[in-house]
């Protein structure tokens, strides 16, 4: 996947975000379309250097919209690239329900250790929307993989597997 | 994975550090200023022993005097209330609109507005809708800026609590609401009084201490559920749904 259209699909997807999903109901907690941007790019992207950077700058947008520390989004969103990538040395990743799995986990873990950033700077409890996320952020997956595979012409399965 | 690859992760990681660095310690308003709200409340307990039974009747007038400043008190709070909020010299107001209004993370509360340096906001300024009070300016660029919303994790302000008695309003007691993310906030270290009794809804108002000026709305306070000693104060401040146009305003003694 190349890096500027991660950049377009980021872009599109953070306003997704903002902006369409209040629209749609999902005030609170709303699905995270960048979380599952990076999943996709972590398991069917085989450059390594290519994953980090890209993930990287996937957090740096959202860093742009909000008003947490910049570069908070960009170190969790390159930490668990990392996780994943030790993951993906062991697990054959391409499989859509292994995927999906990979996504509930990836979102949840986000969402916990931000919410334990925030409990430690400003002592407020945020972990129990960690799960609801979650799982909408799943839910919305299959649909955001597919116009992803659409648009970046996706390999033949078993392309990226690593032994 | 192998070694340079290793050092791309270790770098990056470095440079969003660096980056978390900046924005904390180069930025006007640190987060730092808030943290003396978070010592826990001293909550007293009263043992009361027959021997001091004139000790206590004392201290019960004393508390009737102070109901009676407080009620004064109150009453000029409702002077104020029903008069528009007149800004005085030093304030300058600026009309913004909404751009956006909500933050890329689920944990924060901000909008955008469409106003910057180069309109005359300053840091700090804060955001009103009519007499709601929505937040404070924390992000400032050239042509707009990002508002710290009251319901913000990171927001504390100090407040009155408003009840109504017999259709007067009348101050209860002063406390800290602190955001809670999702659009609702908490009031904190709120004192108990025995001899008063909490009703159902309660209006919470800018107390006048910090960056805020007395008197502005920041929401209906809901009681849920009172506990001996305790009370469970949510607070739901305005939508920003129906909300185009804001006031900002800037105090300018502040900024010199």
């Amino acid at each position: 996947m190349k890096l500027y259209i991660t950049l377009i699909f980021g872009i599109l997807f953070l306003f997704t975000g903002i902006v369409i999903c209040p629209l749609l109901g999902f005030h609170d907690e709303r699905p995270e379309f960048l979380i599952i941007l990076c999943v996709y790019i972590i398991v069917y992207n085989n450059n390594k250097q290519s994953i980090l950077l890209q993930t990287w700058l996937v957090g740096l947008l959202k860093d742009c919209m909000t008003l947490d520390l910049f570069g908070l989004h960009s170190l969790l969103f390159i930490f668990l690239s990392y996780t994943l990538l030790k993951l993906k040395q062991t697990m054959h990743l391409t499989n859509t329900l292994v995927l999906l799995v990979l996504v509930f986990f990836y979102t949840f873990q986000y969402h916990l250790l931000h919410s334990m950033i925030i409990y430690v700077t400003c002592y407020v409890d945020l972990a129990d929307t960690a799960f609801t996320g979650a799982i909408y952020t799943t839910i919305v997956a299959p649909i955001v993989i597919i116009i992803l595979k659409i648009f970046t012409h996706e390999p033949p399965e078993g392309y990226l597997y690593e032994a | 994975m192998k070694y340079y690859q290793h050092i791309l992760l270790v770098c990056l990681a470095l440079l969003s550090c660096a980056f978390m660095l900046y924005s904390r310690y180069f930025s006007s308003l640190s987060l730092s200023s808030f943290t003396f709200l978070l010592s826990s409340p001293q909550i007293s307990d009263e043992k009361v022993n027959k021997d001091e039974n004139v000790t206590l009747l004392k201290q019960q007038l004393a508390s009737k005097q102070l109901e009676i400043i407080h009620l004064k008190q109150t009453l000029k709070n409702i002077q104020i209330l029903q008069k528009e909020i007149s800004l005085q010299n030093t304030q300058k107001s600026i009309n913004a609109k909404i751009l956006l209004r909500r933050d890329s993370s689920d944990h924060r509360s901000s909008f955008i507005i469409n106003k910057g340096k180069k309109d005359g906001v300053a840091l700090k300024s804060y955001v009103t809708f009519k007499k709601n009070l929505l937040g404070i300016v924390y992000k400032l660029s050239t042509h707009s800026s990002m508002v710290l919303r009251v319901s913000d994790p990171y927001m504390r302000i100090p407040i009155f609590l408003m009840i109504k008695e017999n259709d007067i309003f009348t101050i209860y007691d002063e406390g800290i609401c602190v955001g809670q993310s999702r659009q609702k906030c908490k009031i904190k270290f709120l004192q108990w009084h025995p001899e008063k009794v909490l009703p159902q809804t309660a209006i919470v108002l800018t107390s006048g201490f910090g960056n805020y000026p007395q008197g502005l709305i920041v929401g209906n306070a809901i009681i849920k559920k009172s506990e001996e000693k305790h009370y469970l104060l949510d607070v739901e401040p305005i939508s920003l749904s129906g909300i185009y146009n804001v006031l900002v305003v800037v105090n300018q003694d502040l900024h010199k």
